[in-house]
């Protein structure tokens, strides 16, 4: 990755001073339901932002409002200073977004094309998004694997014959392919093991510190959260209700919520509390 | 009095054509009110080994060992011995939306073990299912009765599964991933209320789970598995503090720490965590393990008394004090 290193600090150096990533008053209603309640953040260039809440908190559907897989009912979503609100009209135009912004989503197992080899999947997108010759895509792929510690045996395989972790580094791998500038990881590791979890963390930091790449980090798991992520969001029923660096944040929850979050995680000494009546769920 | 009593359990299952091993010699027992956890990762035999104990295996399982709940052995059981065997536990799985029928109303669900089984009349089965619902925290019952499935959260469907669990008055519980598909608001109350009637009404509860830390919070003993074995039992709190086994103060590590400050890598385990079968000749955990020696390859370690509890390792008396540093940082 050596040769990496040069462009991330560049990239870094050009866009220290603007967000990557710019959401205002984001809005989404499925019905009458309000999913999203005027979001706004910014995500800054290399950096790490978390969004954390639980199920029917608006999390998922912000990520999928920024990389268009659901249309934002109002306010604006800029990524890498092109606004990106309305649906791209053209097959160029979504390349391009591909290019500014990817998406790692939750499950492993329904995220890649089963009839597609690894190495097959990563070059079909190096192709889409670049004029480069075979032979030099077929050194990105395997540099690409490098970078995401998958063997020259997995390259070769079928999704069907990688267990979880693996698969989640092919979707890793595979939102690289673009050298995007933003990666949101929707649950990425989530539905890993501990000791795969603990390794995908651990690739997910090496690859912010060569790429320079910024994560929109989605998670209902805090100390995942507190480990990748410098700012944190708060989310409750589509709104946010508290913002500030993750450990101060989490070490001095001031709104109840973030309180009762941060209550419910096990460790040493916890006990489980009863709320009381169920009635209003 | 031991409500569960499992010794020696080995199951082996048809996989690509061959019966293969996917527990081996699991032991453990559980008293009336007492709780165990067995907590480990995919493919470390945890639910194959409720499985077992409620006779849910697939077909074509062969099964050695014994696995007594109230005295008797699962496995030995046949027909009506069985029902009746069976009605004495109540299993609780991770994603109850899979485990109810979607076009029936909850009170029907509830009620229909009492009403075909028990020959309860309808009337009254309705109002013992209202009164388990009050036990777990919902007190507007008569109205969840005549709801459908799609009409409650995941959490307030995972109370009515144990509420419905509750109404064939079980002496046994197997909890399997309870509140994995919960948010951890509801996984902290569906806890304390499974935990709170396991003390009230004199339950054993087996409870299995990935998440050490939630282990610890409910259950007094814990034991880890890896590749189909138990690798180590202890008392929940020292287990934490004290480990005994390689693996579990692995795992301990390699979960980030909610409270740490500026970690920026965590002790992540090399490798992956293989099947039962998978396993050679000595130490299923060996090929990870960063204190391996010759002697870890080359036979099976016993799970043997160490301190307060049981381990697998051969190694495992003069690793203790670095292995509770490992835990911990």
């Amino acid at each position: 990755m050596a040769e990496v290193a040069p462009a991330a600090e560049v990239a870094r150096a050009a866009d220290a001073a603007q967000p990557v990533l710019s959401v205002r008053g984001l809005q989404k209603a499925f019905g009458d339901f309000v999913a999203v309640h005027e979001a706004s953040f910014e995500l800054e260039a290399g950096a790490s932002l978390g969004l954390v809440g639980e199920s029917g908190s608006g999390k998922s559907t912000i990520a999928r409002m920024i990389v268009g897989l659901e249309r934002a009912g109002a306010g604006t979503i800029s990524c890498c200073g092109r606004d990106r609100s309305q649906p791209a009209r053209s097959a160029r135009e979504r390349r391009r977004r591909g290019r500014e912004a990817q998406i790692v989503f939750q499950d492993p197992y329904s995220s890649l094309d089963p009839r597609q080899t690894v190495a097959q999947a990563l070059e079909e997108i190096l192709r889409l998004h670049s004029d480069a010759p075979a032979a030099e895509r077929r050194e990105r792929v395997r540099e690409l694997a490098a970078t995401v510690a998958l063997e020259e045996r997995q390259l070769r395989a079928l999704p069907r014959a990688l267990s979880g972790g693996e698969r989640q580094r092919v979707a890793i791998a595979r939102a690289l392919c673009a050298s995007p500038r933003v990666i949101i990881l929707d649950e990425a590791v989530s539905a890993l093991d501990v000791s795969i979890q603990a390794q995908v963390l651990n690739l997910l930091g090496d690859i912010r510190e060569q790429t320079g790449v910024a994560y929109l980090l989605i998670s209902h798991d805090l100390a995942v959260v507190r480990h990748l992520c410098e700012q944190t969001i708060v989310l409750q029923a589509g709104r946010v209700v508290e913002r500030g660096p993750t450990q101060e944040l989490l070490d001095d929850p001031r709104e109840q919520y973030t309180k009762l979050l941060r209550a419910s995680v096990p460790g040493p000494g916890w006990k489980p509390v009863r709320r009381g009546d169920a009635a209003a769920d | 009095m031991a409500l569960i009593e499992v010794e020696d359990l080995s199951v082996e299952l048809p996989i690509a054509g061959e019966l293969r091993p996917v527990l081996r010699e699991v032991s453990f027992s559980i008293d009336a009110g007492e709780s165990l956890a067995l907590v480990g990762e995919s493919g470390a035999g945890k639910s194959m080994t409720a499985r077992a104990i409620a006779r849910l295996l697939p077909d074509g399982a062969r099964t050695d060992g014994t696995a007594r709940v109230g005295g008797e052995d699962m496995l030995a059981l046949r027909g009506a011995q069985l029902r009746t065997a069976r009605s004495r536990m109540a299993v609780i799985f991770q994603d109850p939306r899979a485990h109810i029928n979607p076009v029936r109303r909850v009170g029907d669900f509830m009620t229909e073990q009492l009403r075909a089984v028990k020959g309860v009349a309808r009337a009254q089965a309705s109002q013992r299912a209202v009164a388990a619902l009050a036990s777990v925290g919902i007190s507007d019952g008569r109205r969840r009765l005549s709801q459908f499935p799609h009409e409650l959260s995941g959490g307030l469907l995972q109370r009515v599964m144990i509420a419905t669990a509750l109404l064939a008055e079980p002496q046994v519980i197997l909890a399997d991933e309870p509140t994995t598909a919960l948010d951890v608001t509801t996984q902290s109350e569906v806890m304390a209320i499974l935990d709170e009637l396991r003390r009230e009404l004199e339950l054993a509860l087996l409870f299995i789970t990935h998440d050490l830390d939630l282990a610890a919070a409910v259950c007094d003993e814990t034991a880890v598995m890896y590749a189909g074995q138990i690798v180590e039992r202890q008392r929940s709190g020292s287990l934490h503090e004290l480990p005994l086994h390689p693996y579990t103060a692995a795992l301990t590590a390699a979960r980030p720490d909610i409270g740490a400050a500026g970690v920026t890598r965590l002790a992540a385990i090399p490798g992956r965590p293989i099947a039962s079968w998978q396993a050679g000749r000595g130490c299923a955990f060996a090929p990870r393990c960063p204190y391996r020696q010759d002697i870890c390859t080359e036979r099976q370690p016993q799970l043997r008394d160490l301190a307060e509890g049981a381990v697998r390792c051969v190694r495992a008396e003069e690793l203790r004090g670095a292995l509770t540093e490992v835990a911990h940082g």
